[in-house]
């Protein structure tokens, strides 16, 4: 066993570098194999059982004293029904809560937008499964969460004050989806993200339809380059109805 | 602050910035996040003039952030009419939407008046002097999608503004947007001088609609005689700018020097070969999209004084020779081109 300083990039809240780093996946046989990666870099893995942390509190505690740094996969209940809890919420409040350098990981289904988006701004790195497979990028991974912990977000994530226009709203296995454009971004692909991030009273398909040719202002990071490293905070909830109303929008 | 203008690396797209005594004109906004750090990193408080050269989302976006930033005013907006724009667009809506924030909140004027009749000095400050020279009277009052008193059809990029801004120190530079043939026939027309110290090429050096790019390129040069032709271009956009223009270009002067924001695929085709992140010291001090993939080339530029200032033309050379496979801003020029024809 070896601790990993990363030329001291990295400064945790237990010791001086990584050493201990927590795996969390409902597929057992894939926290394995990220296992066995980080220790071919020399790091201790140490592979959660589910069984033990049922809820998200437990399981912030449980982590939080045992592993310098986190590996956790969205999906944490498909394959164990008695979870409460995803890889976003988690993650989400490690970072925030305890300066625990993390990297989430997905398959990027298409309801990433729905669980991770409320947490995204907490969350500096998101990977696909794909990447896990390379050590480097995990490694790479950690390194760029625990330099957002200590000196804040990069230009990547930094935000910036813009209106957003909602084009669609529509249920999903999640709650009401909304899919918005987003002003002064490079790319036209919608953000989809929970209605309720607007206000609770969004959570009624009828009232978030009510939304669609509408626009809102929010902080973006402008500088995502996809759609599932965007995220937006401060939702202004006066709803504009774009100059020019004569115009059909949608 | 030191009179400049800088010429930034937006990725595929345009935006300049000219800083005089306590007064900046910015010259389109590509929808990059560069445009927004650098007005954050100068602490710009204040833009007395922002131009949207025409309605395309290269040169357009980026307006929208701007717009929006409530602790930034924008003495006026000149972005013109575009028939050819669909008014039913999330796009549209969202210009629209940023529009009205900062009109109600008394942060922007604006304006969609701008063409070669604008009085002189109505744009210029702090020693700054903003000439407009297209479009014509004439072409804005037809708009795109008509015909160009020059003949032919106007089309967004051809009703595209043209301006050139003269630095304290006399540095004069161009700034076409996308102005295409029958822009620059429109202007032959009416015999307006285009010369300049600098020029940044229209339509980030691809012109498919022109009918001979190289001829195109040739006569520009011609027109404005600069001596330094910088290329705002994107990687992710394949061969831009294209031989044909650079050949026209170099074949006009052989000794301009030619600078690009981004790396051209034409010069490094993979992506495996792209530079690390130390290798990019050349680059100025400014925000570049191009820099933490090391997609730049000479990036973000800063023009002042003889022409460019930064990065420094001797590093940024040494820099490509390091990089490309193929650096066309060398391998193009006519004394190069027939060496290789001879040994060949």
């Amino acid at each position: 066993m070896s601790v990993l300083e990363l030329d001291s990039r990295l400064e945790l809240p237990v010791g001086g570098g990584i050493r201990i780093v927590a795996v969390l996946d409902d597929d057992r046989g894939q926290a394995k194999a990220v296992g066995f990666q980080l220790e071919d870099e020399g790091l201790e893995a140490l592979v959660v059982d589910l069984d033990e942390i049922p809820n998200v509190d437990d399981a912030v505690a449980w982590v939080s004293t045992r592993a310098h740094a986190v590996i956790c996969d969205l999906q944490l209940s498909p394959m164990h029904d008695g979870i409460a809890y995803d890889g976003a919420q988690l993650v989400a409040r490690l970072v925030s809560e305890h300066r625990i350098p993390c990297v989430l990981t997905t398959g990027f289904a298409p309801d990433v937008g729905m669980l991770v988006r409320p947490h995204r701004h907490t969350i500096p790195v998101l990977l696909t499964r794909d990447q896990t497979e390379q050590s480097d990028v995990l490694i790479e991974g950690l390194t760029r969460c625990a330099s957002e912990i200590r000196e804040g977000r990069d230009a990547g994530r930094r935000t910036y004050r813009v209106p957003l226009f909602v084009e669609r709203a529509g249920m999903t296995q999640y709650g009401v989806a909304l899919d918005a454009r987003v002003g002064g971004w490079a790319h036209k692909t919608p953000m989809r993200f929970p209605a309720r991030m607007l206000g609770d009273e969004y959570t009624s398909p009828a009232e978030a339809e009510a939304l669609v040719g509408k626009v809102f202002f929010a902080h973006v990071n402008l500088g995502a380059k996809q759609e599932p490293d965007l995220f937006f905070e401060a939702p202004e909830v006066e709803f504009i109805e774009p100059d020019g109303q004569e115009l059909h929008f949608g | 602050m030191t009179a400049a203008l800088h010429v930034l690396d937006v990725g595929h797209g345009n935006c300049a910035l000219a800083c005089g005594e306590n007064w900046t004109v910015m010259v389109d906004a590509a929808p990059d996040p560069a445009v927004v750090e650098t007005v954050d990193q100068l602490t710009l408080r204040r833009l007395d003039t922002l131009v949207v050269s025409h309605r395309d989302r290269d040169h357009a976006r980026g307006v929208v952030p701007l717009l929006s930033d409530r602790k930034l005013e924008i003495g006026c907006l000149f972005v013109p009419a575009d028939a050819a724009k669909d008014p039913t667009t999330p796009e549209t809506a969202l210009l629209l939407a940023a529009l009205g924030d900062a009109k109600r909140s008394g942060r922007c004027q604006v304006s969609r008046d701008l063409d070669d009749s604008l009085p002189e000095g109505t744009l210029d400050g702090g020693g700054l002097k903003v000439e407009v020279l297209a479009p014509t009277y004439a072409t804005a009052m037809t708009g795109p999608r008509g015909r160009s008193p020059a003949g032919g059809t106007i089309t967004s990029n051809g009703a595209s503004a043209v301006l050139r801004i003269t630095l304290p120190d006399g540095l004069r530079v161009l700034l076409p947007g996308d102005a295409d043939h029958v822009t620059f026939e429109d202007l032959a027309r009416v015999g307006t001088d285009l010369s300049a110290d600098v020029l940044v090429f229209p339509h980030h050096g691809s012109h498919s609609v022109v009918p001979d790019e190289e001829r195109f390129a040739r006569d520009v040069m011609l027109a404005v005689r600069p001596q330094t032709v910088l290329f705002s271009v994107g990687r992710q956009r394949r061969g831009r700018p294209t031989e044909a223009v650079l050949r026209g270009v170099l074949r006009a002067d052989a000794n301009v020097y030619v600078a690009c924001t981004q790396l051209s695929r034409g010069c490094l085709s993979s992506d495996e070969h792209l530079p690390r992140p130390t290798e990019l010291g050349h680059l100025a001090p400014l925000p570049a999209s191009g820099r933490s993939s090391c997609q730049s080339c000479a990036g973000s530029m800063t023009l002042s004084g003889a022409g460019l200032s930064a990065p420094n033309s001797v590093a940024h050379q040494a820099y490509v020779t390091t990089v490309a496979d193929r650096p066309l801003c060398r391998t193009l020029r006519p004394a190069l081109e027939d060496q290789v024809a001879q040994s060949s």
